[in-house]
């Protein structure tokens, strides 16, 4: 494994957390002021919530969303089916960040365009070095 | 969370990337299968596809507006579906060049003539390790 690299962000970007376990929301949050991440990170807590955030008349359209699978009234995958069925969404780069390995979630997701499927570490330190990964990976992607 | 780092198929069009990027996958990780097809020869593909059939933690990548335009066939192909797909853009694609491609796939900007290449293929590679894979 190469060693972890200083962080270095060059623009803000607007990240969408879709997650309804208050742990990890906090892990994702304490992970982004511990590596200095000042990327702009807005939370709803199920799909549900999420979809009609996006579907705010003139709302904000973030680059990226990072999504939990499984949630109370409509699960990630089911989110996601109707974000790529969207023609003004369809396009959105998206992170799965879930404690699921169940071989059938991983491959339905891949199979709905997900950018990386990244399996929640228990520890707070791994999952802040998880988190760092993800965004040093989204820092190198362009977006329109 | 350390995990095998996936075998990578490239498809890419520049000699000089797929060389040089190869070299520096390998480097950082030597157990990793970095497989190159020209995007004029789709027919590769499914050769490919046959020898990846074992290890099935693959990311695809394409390059430019061609190689992209190629890998969006070969997405079209049985086995490919559940297979992550990252386009990395060359130093002389724009972003607009591909709008029409509606591709929802991360799209990584290498700047591969610049000092900034190493750390960005860093953050790619480290990326892809944190990953898991069907």
């Amino acid at each position: 494994m190469l060693p972890l690299q200083v962080f270095t962000q060059m623009r803000q970007l607007d990240i969408l957390l879709v997650d309804d376990d208050e742990v990890d929301i906090m892990n994702v949050q304490r992970s982004f002021r511990k590596q200095n991440i000042t990327h702009k990170l807005t939370i709803r807590k199920d799909g549900i919530e999420a979809l009609e955030y996006l579907r705010t008349p003139n709302g904000p359209k973030p680059q990226v969303i990072i999504l939990d699978i499984n949630m109370p009234r409509m699960t990630g995958l089911e989110f996601l089916k109707q974000l790529r069925a969207d023609t003004e969404l369809g396009s959105i780069t998206v992170f799965i960040m879930s404690t699921s390995s169940n071989p059938s979630d991983k491959a339905a997701a891949y199979e709905l365009n997900v950018a990386g499927y990244v399996i929640k570490p228990l520890s707070a330190d791994e999952f802040s070095n998880s988190l760092g990964r993800l965004i040093r990976f989204v820092d190198v992607c362009d977006f329109p | 969370m350390a995990l095998a780092f996936p075998d990578i198929l490239l498809v890419c069009e520049d000699p000089e990337f797929t060389q040089g990027f190869s070299a520096m996958v390998q480097s950082a990780y030597p157990d990793s299968d970095v497989h190159c097809i020209h995007p004029d020869n789709p027919a590769a593909w499914d050769d490919a596809i046959r020898r990846t059939q074992d290890h099935p933690r693959v990311a695809f990548i394409g390059l430019k507006t061609g190689s992209a335009k190629a890998a969006l066939s070969l997405r079209t192909r049985p086995n490919s579906k559940t297979v992550p797909w990252i386009i990395l853009l060359h130093p002389s694609l724009q972003l607009q060049e591909m709008d029409h491609l509606e591709i929802p796939y991360a799209k990584v900007r290498i700047n591969w003539f610049s000092e900034d290449r190493d750390r960005e293929v860093r953050a790619l590679l480290d990326f892809l390790e944190t990953c898991v894979f069907p």
